[in-house]
This record gives structure tokens, sequence and C-alpha cells, in this order.
């Protein structure tokens, strides 16, 4: 941690110098541009460079024809926890139905809706405001739905009711849609301080 | 075929200690959880202390009975290990949030 004294310049403005290393290994100079954003611990962050609100980050991912479902949607959710929000996905001849599914599914699943949908391209795009996110409120609700299915599980086997325990079991996807969120969220978090800061971490 | 459909079930007394170990582990779970969201730690210790007992005490009962009452009928065996393998998962999770409690509010 360095120290900086504040200078005034004028009349209004006050000034702080930059740290010498941290201007030379981001290749700054005199007259660039440079972005604060303060946080919720009255912090500042200063970023290299104009900063845009909200980036979208795109990707482009390609599915080759012998491609099998859990393959893509393995890919589909690399993509979506290193943080991509638009997805482009191109098949090298057409999508075989079997892959279209898998493309569907794993969209519902990261709550991405499907924007474009073309025999050889998907364009799918997650439709969540990280910054209005809340890890506290997803745990909980993840923790309901445990809860709840735990409680079912053992319902159905004091009563051997075999409708309830397959109940219990369409609704693991539900606490994989709140992990895969979260886990994103938490990822994007440790790279970005205003993320983390808005989410209160 | 899962045991159900198969008319395969195990003893009143086994089910019995089966589900009310689910019970105990399930309620130190949802118990663990409240302490890390709300950051009460004062039954941390205990929902860890939960955790032990389940496994040395509750899980090895059922192994016992199982292999007491069950010896005949392997798929009923592994039915009841797995379900008692989830239990003590259960437990482990609760006692691992417990213990998250704690780390986060003391430090």
């Amino acid at each position: 941690m360095e120290n900086r004294k504040i200078m005034s310049l004028g009349r209004a403005s006050l000034v702080i110098s930059l740290p010498r290393n941290w201007v030379i290994s981001n290749r700054l100079k005199r007259g660039d541009f440079l972005s604060v954003d303060v946080q919720r611990d009255g912090s500042l962050v200063v970023f290299p460079g104009m900063r845009r609100d909200h980036e979208l980050r795109k990707a482009v991912m390609y599915v080759e024809p012998d491609d099998d479902s859990d393959s893509i949607s393995r890919m589909i959710s690399t993509y979506f926890l290193n943080g991509y929000s638009r997805l482009e996905i191109h098949s090298r001849r057409i999508f075989s139905t079997e892959q279209i599914t898998a493309i569907r599914r794993a969209s519902s699943l990261l709550y991405m809706s499907v924007m474009e949908s073309e025999a050889e391209k998907v364009t799918m795009e997650t439709l969540i405001d990280e910054s209005k996110a809340s890890l506290t409120n997803s745990i909980q609700r993840m923790h309901m739905i445990c809860l709840s299915m735990c409680k079912d599980t053992l319902k159905s086997l004091r009563e051997r009711d075999l409708s309830l325990a397959r109940a219990v079991i369409a609704l693991d996807e539900d606490v994989d849609q709140f992990s895969l969120l979260m886990l994103r969220l938490l990822r994007n978090a440790a790279l970005d301080p205003s993320l983390a800061s808005q989410l209160g971490l | 075929m899962n045991l159900i459909e198969g008319q395969q079930w195990v003893s009143e007394r086994l089910q019995g200690l089966l589900v009310s170990t689910g019970v105990e582990a399930v309620e130190a779970y949802n118990r663990a959880v409240y302490g890390f969201l709300s950051r009460e730690i004062s039954d941390s210790n205990a929902i860890i202390r939960v955790r032990r007992k389940i496994e040395e005490e509750d899980l090895r009962r059922v192994r016992a009975m199982i292999l007491l009452t069950e010896k005949k009928n392997e798929l009923l065996i592994c039915a009841i290990c797995s379900i008692s393998d989830n239990v003590r998962s259960i437990a482990e999770c609760a006692a691992e949030i417990a213990e998250s409690a704690l780390k986060a509010t003391l430090s």
C-alpha cells in the first residue's frame, strides 16, 4: 500500500499522482484516459483506459458434426462461467437434432435466451444484470430448494412414495441453475473489483 | 427397477433409524445455513458435533443392522448403503457450512 498526498490544482480541483510502476506497466502516458469507480466501502478503483459500463462479453464457439450433447453442454457452461454474455454457436455443417436439443437445454439451465436460431448458427444471450444480482438471495433460494428436496426425500422413504421421489429428482436442475449462476458471479467478481463491490464482497 | 416398484423393503426398525438419522442431518444442515446467513454462530459447534454423532453412532448402527437383517438381499444392502452415504454427505455439508460460518464471523 502506498500513501499519496492530495494536492490542489487551480481553485477547485484536487489531484493525486499515480504510482510510477503502475503507469509504466499499463503503458500510460500524458493525455491518456483513466476510469475511476467508487466502491461501497468508500475506496476508489482506477482502471487504465476508458471503461464502458456493463460491456457485453461475446464469444464464438464451433461445434463439430460428431460433438455429442454432453460436450456441447460443457463448452457452453465453460463460456458462461468465464463471464461471456453473448455466445454465437456455429456448426461446421448443420446442427443435428441432438445438438440443437443440447443447446436449448443448456440455454435454459444457464438463464440464457436464444436470440437467433438457424440450421448452422445459434446465438444465445444472458438476460441477467449481474450488478443487480444478490449472492445472499441466491444462497437462500438454493437452500430452500435443497431443504425441500431433503424433506421430500425422507418423506418418500418413510411413505414409500415413488412419485414424490421422482418429483425430487426433477428439482435437481433448479439447484444446478443457481449454483452455476453463483459460480459465474463469484468468478467475475474475482476479476472485477466493481462487480465485487456491487455484490457486497 | 427401483426398490419401491420391486416390492423390496427393509424392516420397519431399520427404516425408522435411517429416516430419523436423515431428519437429524437435514435439521443440522438447515441450522447451519441459517447460522451462516445470519452470522449467528452460537449453534455452530453443536452442528459440528451432530456430524460426528451421525457418522460414528447412527450410521454405524444402520450398517450393522443391514448386515444382520438383510444379509441375503444384495440389491437392498447396496440401496441402503447408498442412502446412508448420502445422509452422511448432508451431515458433512452441515458441518462444513457451520465451520465456514465460524471462520467468516470470527475473522
